[in-house]
């Protein structure tokens, strides 16, 4: 993070280079504005699209919306998924890149890449591993249907795919950033005479605490927005197996545009959301590391005489 | 309390660390490990404290006070240990980090909230430090840094200190004076400490004892005395200040460096051999003409006589640089020039011939 602090003030003074040797005003408004209009023209217009529909009819209708059995239980879902999902994927998150930043082991660099993997495969994938492992035709279907448990079309297909789809996001946050602090720390406490889980919680969690945060809260966005692998598992059933974004594509098939822009504009404030507290854990980790990078005052060099 | 090392081996893949290393420092003592980079002192220091682990074949011991401490956890062992780069907590404040140590004992041997508070500003107060305890690691100097570290390390009263490069990051004025106090520090508390460090101003200003340590191995161990005017070996000399370094072979019982011969009482019975002559820059003197006095021609290349000494650089036999250092009221007796034509003779030297030392 410290690093992006960094980065950034380079840019900062690539910039004032440019000015000081007298780059025309106007390329300057040019590159500007053109970035402007796009950010504009691709997201700002989408997202007053989304909430114009969403209020076409009024308020009245827009809150009807969320009324129905079909919504509410779609909304459920939705916060059931992530609360399975994220403190899954935090508790995984951790673990393993308490592992990868601190230790030496074989395979190493194979657990990295694995950690890549939801990344690097389509969502739709995801989701047809779920379907060809659990499904009636997969690997261990007829087993489990033979015991009365069903995981495709039914919830436990859903949260599968969503954890498959956002374990990445916590634990790619926090081992760089569990590298850098390196171990020094951890000795330094063990040295002291604190137990491994005394170490963890008063040492090396506080230490990550931010980073953490911001991975959480990226996990809780991808888990709560998720269509395609989430899509593929839970077969679409109205009142049992939609989550909010398959909720609002159904309601948009059927025509139901003021519902599905409703739902959606839910999607969005998240979303919104989202980007609030992100950029607030981002201001307080770069307020932090910039902390760290300041020299020492002259008061604590004048203290040190 | 005592530390023993036993015939201590450490490798890392094929890289051997240390190699059946032995030591023994005796309670209350401060000994410097003096080593070059890569020579084993700190993996040795790590290994003491528990944060690694040796290797197990042969005999290989860690004693402190006579006990075996081999298999005990770091956390119990009681040491203290001060990081090269301090360690310190970084969401912690300076209280805090040296209440730590402290804050985590087991309930029963946890002192109450109040003990801790007057242990915490008894340190505070050692290290003079008591203005700044709701301060956080960085804003603090580095020189605080280390003494909170140090603090820190004391708070648990260790049986042993043990220090990784105490100084080594620091700049040179704060070095100075953090060493002095590190010293009158230790004839405070009496605790057995043990520091690391490759600088051997350090350890001769510093340390009781050194322990100079070259390739995984003890080359010496001495009072600084000792392995400054005795060392066991020509790495040790060399280590420990300026030398200038003369190859040479033993003829008739003789060893010769070109026109300069050594002859030592007895003479020696391996002729034919390579031999080294190390020489201080102080144990050289400059003389006009040698007149068949064994000794070495040259002629000055430059003269600094900024600085506390006069230091002389000559080029001798096939331009071998030669450092002649002298006092100021010397060098005001015999004042020479760049380009003079000089003889110069040893006042003290040492002679290596393989293993055999004089």
């Amino acid at each position: 993070m410290g690093g992006t602090a960094k980065s950034r003030l380079r840019g900062r003074r690539v910039a004032a280079g440019l000015a000081a040797k007298g780059d025309p005003t106007w390329v300057k408004w040019l590159i500007t504005c053109a970035s402007l209009c796009f950010l504009l023209l691709f997201l700002g217009v989408p997202l007053v699209a989304v909430f114009t529909e969403a209020l076409r009819k009024g308020l009245g209708a827009y809150l009807e919306s969320f009324q129905n059995r079909d919504a509410l239980s779609a909304i459920r879902l939705t916060l059931l998924v992530a609360a399975v999902a994220v403190p899954l994927n935090l508790v995984f998150g951790l673990a393993a890149s308490w592992a990868i930043a601190k230790f030496e082991f074989r395979g190493k660099s194979l657990l990295v890449t694995l950690i890549d993997l939801p990344f690097a495969v389509s969502p739709v994938i995801s989701g047809l591993i779920f379907v060809l492992l659990f499904g009636l035709q997969g690997w261990f279907g007829p087993w489990l249907a033979g015991r009365g448990i069903q995981i495709i079309f039914a919830v436990p297909g859903v949260v599968l795919a969503t954890v498959f789809v956002t374990f990445p996001f916590v634990a790619r946050e926090l081992i760089p950033l569990m590298q850098e602090q390196g171990t020094e720390e951890e000795e330094a406490a063990l040295v002291l005479g604190a137990s491994g889980w005394q170490t963890f919680w008063r040492v090396t969690l506080p230490n990550v605490k931010w980073g953490l945060l911001y991975g959480v809260i990226l996990c809780n966005a991808r888990a709560m927005g998720e269509f395609g692998a989430v899509s593929v598992v839970s077969g679409h059933l109205r009142g049992q197996t939609n989550t909010m974004p398959l909720y609002v594509e159904i309601l948009y098939n059927e025509y139901n545009f003021v519902a599905a822009f409703a739902v959606a504009s839910l999607l969005a404030m998240l979303a919104l959301l989202t980007l609030v507290l992100k950029a607030l854990v981002e201001w307080r980790t770069q307020g932090e590391s910039e902390e760290a990078f300041t020299p020492p005052t002259a008061a604590a060099a004048e203290a040190e005489r | 309390m005592s530390i023993e090392v036993r015939n201590v081996s450490k490798s890392f893949g094929d890289f051997l660390a240390l190699d059946g290393v032995s030591l023994h420092v005796p309670d209350g003592e401060l000994v410097a490990l003096l080593g070059p980079s890569g020579s084993g002192k700190t993996t040795l220091l790590r290994i003491i404290a528990g944060l690694e682990a040796f290797d197990l074949a042969d005999d290989g011991a860690i004693l402190f006070d006579g006990q075996d401490v081999a298999r005990q956890a770091v956390g119990r062992r009681r040491v203290g240990f001060v990081f090269q780069h301090y360690a310190l907590f970084r969401h912690m404040t300076v209280f805090e980090n040296i209440a730590f140590g402290l804050r985590v004992r087991p309930k029963p041997s946890r002192p109450t909230k109040a003990e801790i508070n007057a242990r915490v500003r008894e340190l505070l107060r050692l290290i003079q430090l008591e203005t700044l305890e709701r301060r956080y690691p960085w804003q603090l100097s580095g020189g605080q840094r280390q003494r909170v570290a140090l603090a820190r390390a004391l708070a648990i009263q260790p049986k042993v200190l043990l220090l990784d490069e105490p100084f080594g990051a620091l700049d040179a004025k704060v070095r100075q004076g953090l060493r002095r106090w590190l010293r009158r520090l230790h004839d405070e508390i009496h605790v057995t400490s043990l520091f690391v460090t490759h600088d051997q101003e350090e350890a001769l200003e510093v340390a009781d004892r050194i322990v100079v340590m070259n390739q995984g191995r003890i080359e010496q161990v001495g009072t600084p005395n000792e392995v400054f005017h005795q060392p066991a070996s020509a790495f040790v000399m060399d280590f420990l200040g300026n030398v200038n370094l003369f190859h040479g072979r033993v003829e008739a019982g003789r060893a010769v460096f070109g026109s300069m011969v050594i002859e030592p009482p007895g003479g020696l019975q391996i002729d034919g051999e390579s031999a080294r002559l190390l020489i201080r820059p102080h144990d050289l003197e400059i003389q006009p003409d040698g007149e068949g006095r064994s000794g070495l021609r040259g002629h000055v290349t430059r003269v600094q006589l900024a600085g506390p000494i006069v230091k002389i650089e000559l080029a001798g036999e096939n331009n071998q640089p030669i450092y002649v250092e002298m006092s100021h009221e010397r060098y005001r007796q015999h004042p020479c020039t760049v380009g003079e034509k000089v003889f110069v003779t040893p006042r003290d030297s040492r002679l290596f011939v393989e293993d055999y030392t004089i």
